[in-house]
């Protein structure tokens, strides 16, 4: 059965009428499948796709741990329940419909007749077995599972997933929830399931060399929209202008990621091009007045304020990063839920910078120290610093920057011996404040490093509010607060880049995510 | 003839090092946002006052190779001391006293020689904070077994010799034979394999930039620029190309110094 | 003969066990591995003392120690933080790659490097020495991340002639071994040189020629014989470079080596990747220099081990 308008009503019609219901993530919510059913299968795939990518697959098995860099091979050989379109809409996948029927109720109803690549038929019961295996203790899997207390299983298609707590952002959380097959991971086990993994996607696995490559093939029994090419390899080119070279060369038809000054050489080649969109993934510096490297000058407001001030942000997106990232007022994305529009970023301003300074007491300035990431998952993160470094210099702040292996920044915030000044990433693909602020503006959060009371009750206020409004207005407050009262030096959301040849057809996605079946060749 | 190249070479690196802050037109951390990445003043789209270029925070290319030379130099010739330095006393007195000292040292050696020198560096530098003292230490500990190795051998060869021989027949004490009569006739040998360890030591600092566990981003190493170059190979390849240049030249400078010390030294060193 | 072998094997064993303490020792000053495992902004704390349950990162060290002296023993290198499986079908997965990039480079090297000194020798002082000590000059101090991609952009990216990276067939495999044997390629040149020149002014050689033996034959027979002493030594002592010290030429041309397997094992704090990694380079290595140990008996009788 195809999920029409009708379908879509009758879903919303029943999470309205079961009372106490958080309806805020329904807008733009189940809408019209990405997949529309059998009878729309589309021609056998041809041809075929190489992409690379910089970093190796971290887990095969998607229910151990989700990593940014496995989704596109997940979404390529596993289906979920619910996935976002390119718009980031959330639509049904293999579910037909679903609903809140209750606080910690959710209903779904399964589309007919889907297979496993090896022929094993999906169903409720299915379903109710990764459940479980998602909540093992004894062996690695995700805390995003935690969430999830168990499956009733009603019939083949219909069962009811209940929460452990009311969980606005379940629909968020399936989306990479991706279903194994019960019966083959139960013959194979879960070492023999890693070195050849069976889903239900577009994709079947055919081969893999640890960091080197992985062969993929069209899955013709699919039960959605056959995927356009036919034989896919995801290459893992871990250094940068290797990848560069390989598009150029017309070894590969995708490379991510692309750093900005590499898509202008990108751009000028005639035979290849850029794809690029806002991401979910922020840039920021955290603040740390209480750091045992020293600081005690970020306890006064002014003094963030000043910095803030003295960054001139739009210079490093225009000039160090090409342009491609977008400004943020605070930590809140563009694309996140109750994003305040209205607020406007800190322009840059040394004079006014210097004139907080002499008020706070520093005419002048004083010395800090600041750590960044040496390796990280962001483009140009060194750069980005030493000019944030140099604006600095300009109002009396002297820095001493370090750049830091990712592993021993881990270490030293986790043992909270980082610098007063640090350079950091977030991103999550629910699109939703709640990660951000409860990760690193919750005080009771291991790694908030200033943080108020007031703004913690807003934090579990906007958690537990069940109307959307109510919700956004809470996030929109706090939006204001901390923009008055910096924990961080606000700077950009990144663009997620990708390289491709000429005759490549992708959209690039907000969320991340390649979505290799829906990749043309032209 | 090559000699006198090799004089000129590290002639020319070691002075403009010493005074970079004179020679350099720029200081090396100055940025120019608006200006980066700019071809050399000799290439068409060159802004003048920027010989070699920009590279990508738009600070002077020629000016931070010039720091360069200083920097790499200092860390490669600190290394070098470091390890001539150690080696060349352990191997020694190894040589010289034998029996279980000499047993542990080259226990020892075998053990340096077997463990993955690059994932040691890597590990080390991962607990220590990355500066000038620290690069060297993490270099010279790869680097001090050449030298035990060799001295050792020398030392044992020396040992024999009539008059080593003779000065202990007269009552001469262990550290008078070893300053008066050993250290002397080591030398020569200490100084050849000290000139190649430099070249293999520049290209190690910049090897650490590479693995991302090298000096602070700020300080101009050779390393470091290369390493800023290799993003811009083929937009803004005078950032690599200059600072290779000048990495291939100081290295093959010293080598070619090291071999004509050799010959002149000691000829039948193999190193 | 066996109380020699009986010698070198208990040697063997106690530098592989300095090599694993010293392993375990600094990777355990590099941090904490459950901060890495576990994705910190939901983590809790409960979470993290049952992860460093399960790992046994609760225990004090020395016992920690000892289990890893315990199982290392018995030739058990534990289980990958990483992936939660046994570490030495990790290890043994990489190694086929990684002897392929070492052979081909030495390869390489000897073919290229080993005429190059030949050459320079004999023609001593002439153009193909001035040419020879050219190559093996730059060979010494082009750093492998500038001569690597170099190489690609002209071979793969202008020519179209290789591919810029990955693996399969020999083609792959060429600017890689090219990339990593330019090193050793100088070293053979410079050693191979100053050998003959020693050798072709001794008396054997001066007999050789006067028995009317052709230049060629001199050289073959008696001098390059007496030189691939050294030649050999010198791939004795560059084994653990080249199978570990690959991680450069690894990166640059998406070579799934072990060097790459150890640097990621390290950022991620996989300690016992980590540490199974290093015990098994060094245990080649040193394999490999008691090898070379006895080839000298093979290559020269006049050589008896000690």
């Amino acid at each position: 059965m195809k999920v029409t308008r009708r379908t879509f009503l009758r879903a919303t019609g029943a999470a309205i009428g079961s009372g106490a219901v958080p309806t805020f993530w329904h807008r733009g919510g189940p809408g019209i499948a990405l997949l529309s059913g059998a009878e729309a299968k589309g021609p056998r795939a041809t041809g075929g796709l190489v992409l690379a990518q910089s970093s190796e697959f971290h887990e095969i098995n998607p229910h151990r741990e989700l990593w940014s860099d496995d989704s596109s091979f997940h979404f390529a050989i596993f289906d979920s329940l619910i996935q976002r379109d390119d718009t980031m809409r959330l639509v049904p996948v293999l579910a037909e419909r679903y609903a809140n029927t209750g606080p910690r109720e959710w209903t779904f109803t399964l589309r007919p007749g889907i297979k496993f690549h090896n022929g094993e038929p999906l169903t409720s019961e299915t379903i109710r077995w990764n459940v479980q295996d998602a909540l093992r203790t004894d062996v690695k899997r995700d805390v995003t599972w935690q969430a999830f207390e168990r499956v009733d299983v009603i019939d083949d298609r219909t069962f009811r997933l209940i929460t452990r707590k009311p969980d606005p952002v379940l629909p968020q959380r399936l989306v990479r929830f991706f279903v194994l097959p019960q019966r083959y991971y139960e013959q194979v086990g879960e070492q023999g399931f890693i070195n050849k993994p069976v889903g239900s996607g577009p994709y079947r696995f055919v081969e893999r060399v640890p960091d080197s490559y992985v062969k993929l093939e069209a899955f013709d029994d699919y039960w959605g929209q056959n995927a356009s090419l036919r034989n896919v390899v995801f290459r893992i080119v871990p250094d940068p202008a290797t990848r560069l070279s390989a598009l150029e060369a017309g070894e590969v038809d995708l490379i991510t990621p692309l750093a900005p000054d590499q898509a202008k050489t990108v751009s000028q080649n005639p035979m290849t091009k850029v794809a690029s969109v806002t991401s979910d993934r922020i840039a920021y510096c955290q603040f740390w007045p209480e750091s045992p490297q020293g600081g005690r000058e970020l306890r006064d407001r002014r003094v963030r304020q000043a910095i803030n001030y003295a960054v001139n942000v739009d210079n490093i997106v225009k000039f160090v990063l090409n342009g491609m990232s977008t400004r943020i007022p605070t930590i809140f994305p563009a694309t996140t839920f109750a994003y305040d529009k209205g607020l406007k970023p800190y322009p840059y301003n040394p004079d006014k910078a210097r004139a907080l300074l002499r008020e706070a007491g520093y005419p002048n300035g004083f010395a800090i120290n600041m750590e960044v990431p040496a390796n990280f998952i962001l483009p140009a993160t060194v750069d980005v610093c030493q000019a944030m470094v140099g604006d600095l210099a300009k109002v009396g702040i002297k820095v001493d920057l370090k750049a830091l292996e990712l592993g021993t920044m881990v270490k030293m915030r986790g043992a909270r011996q980082i610098a007063p000044i640090f350079f950091w990433s977030w991103g999550t693909d629910f699109l939703d404040p709640e990660p951000f602020v409860r990760g690193i503006l919750y005080t009771k959060s291991p790694y908030t490093f200033y943080g108020k009371a007031e703004w913690d009750q807003a934090i579990d206020a906007a958690a537990s509010a069940m109307n959307s409004s109510q919700r956004a207005e809470i996030y929109r407050r706090l939006q204001r607060e901390i923009y008055d009262d910096p924990p961080y030096i606000f700077l950009y959301s990144i663009f997620n880049i990708y390289g491709l040849r000429r005759n490549i057809q992708m959209t690039p996605r907000t969320d991340e995510r390649i979505i290799v079946a829906r990749i043309r060749r032209t | 003839m090559r000699a006198w190249l090799g004089i000129l070479l590290v002639g020319v690196f070691v002075i403009g090092g010493v005074v970079a802050p004179w020679l350099a037109p720029h200081p090396p951390q100055e940025q120019q946002i608006a200006l980066r990445l700019r071809p050399p003043a000799f290439l068409e789209g060159g802004t003048s006052g920027y010989l070699l270029g920009t590279d990508q925070l738009g600070r002077d290319v020629l000016s931070r190779i010039i720091y360069g030379a200083r920097i790499s130099l200092s860390v490669s010739g600190l290394a070098t001391l470091g390890a001539a330095g150690v080696g060349t006393l352990l191997g020694t007195l190894s040589g010289f006293y034998g029996g279980a000292a000499e047993q542990i040292l080259m226990r020892l050696v075998e053990v340096q020689m077997a463990f993955p020198y690059l994932l040691l560096a890597i590990a080390f530098m991962l607990v220590v904070p990355p500066n000038i003292v620290n690069i060297a230490i993490v270099l010279a500990i790869s680097g001090w077994v050449v030298h035990a190795r060799v001295m050792r051998v020398n030392a044992l060869a020396l040992r024999g010799q009539e008059f080593v021989v003779a000065a202990s027949a007269i009552g001469a004490r262990d550290h008078r034979i070893l300053l008066r009569h050993i250290a002397p006739n080591l030398l020569p040998t200490v100084t050849v394999l000290a000139t190649t360890q430099i070249a293999q030591f520049i290209i190690a600092e910049s090897a650490l930039s590479f693995l991302g566990v090298g000096l602070p981003p700020s300080m101009p190493s050779w390393g470091n620029i290369m390493n800023d170059g290799r993003q811009y190979l083929d937009s803004a390849w005078w950032i690599e190309v200059f600072a290779g240049l000048a990495i291939i030249l100081a290295t093959a400078g010293v080598g070619l110094l090291g071999d004509w010390l050799r010959d002149a030294l000691d000829p039948h060193l193999r190193v | 003969m066996t109380r020699v072998l009986v010698r070198r094997f208990g040697g063997l064993m106690m530098v592989l066990l300095s090599v694993s303490t010293a392993a375990f020792v600094v990777l355990r000053l590099t941090g904490d591995p459950v901060q890495m495992m576990l994705p910190p902004e939901q983590t809790t704390a409960e979470q993290v003392a049952r992860l460093r349950h399960q790992l046994g990162l609760d225990q004090p060290v020395w016992v920690q120690y000892a289990q890893f002296l315990r199982n290392l023993a018995t030739g058990d290198l534990g289980a990958s933080y990483r992936y939660g499986t046994p570490v030495a079908p990790l290890i043994l997965q990489r190694v086929p790659a990684t002897l392929e990039l070492a052979g081909a480079a030495v390869a390489f090297a000897g073919l290229v490097g080993v005429p190059l000194g030949v050459v320079s020798a004999v023609r001593k002082d002439g153009t193909a020495d001035v040419l020879a000590s050219g190559v093996s000059f730059l060979g010494v101090s082009i750093p492998v991340f500038w001569l690597g991609p170099m190489l690609i952009l002209f071979f793969a990216v202008r020519l179209h002639w290789l591919p810029t990276s990955g693996i399969g067939g020999w083609r792959p495999l060429v600017l890689p071994a090219i990339t990593l044997g330019m090193y050793p390629l100088a070293q053979f040149a410079r050693l191979v040189r100053s050998e003959m020149l020693d050798v072709l002014g001794e008396d054997f050689v001066r007999t050789a020629r006067s028995k009317g033996l052709s230049e060629l034959a001199v050289i073959v027979r008696h001098v390059l014989r007496k030189a691939s002493l050294s030649v050999v030594t010198l791939v004795g002592l560059n084994v653990g470079v080249l199978l570990g010290g690959a991680i450069i030429t690894e990166t640059i041309f998406a070579w799934p080596g072990l060097g790459r397997l150890i640097v990621q094992a390290i950022s991620f704090r996989d300690f016992p990747l980590a540490e199974g990694a290093v015990v098994y380079i060094s245990f080649i290595t040193v394999l490999a220099n008691f090898a070379v140990d006895l080839s000298y008996t093979l290559l020269d009788p006049r050589v008896r081990s000690t």
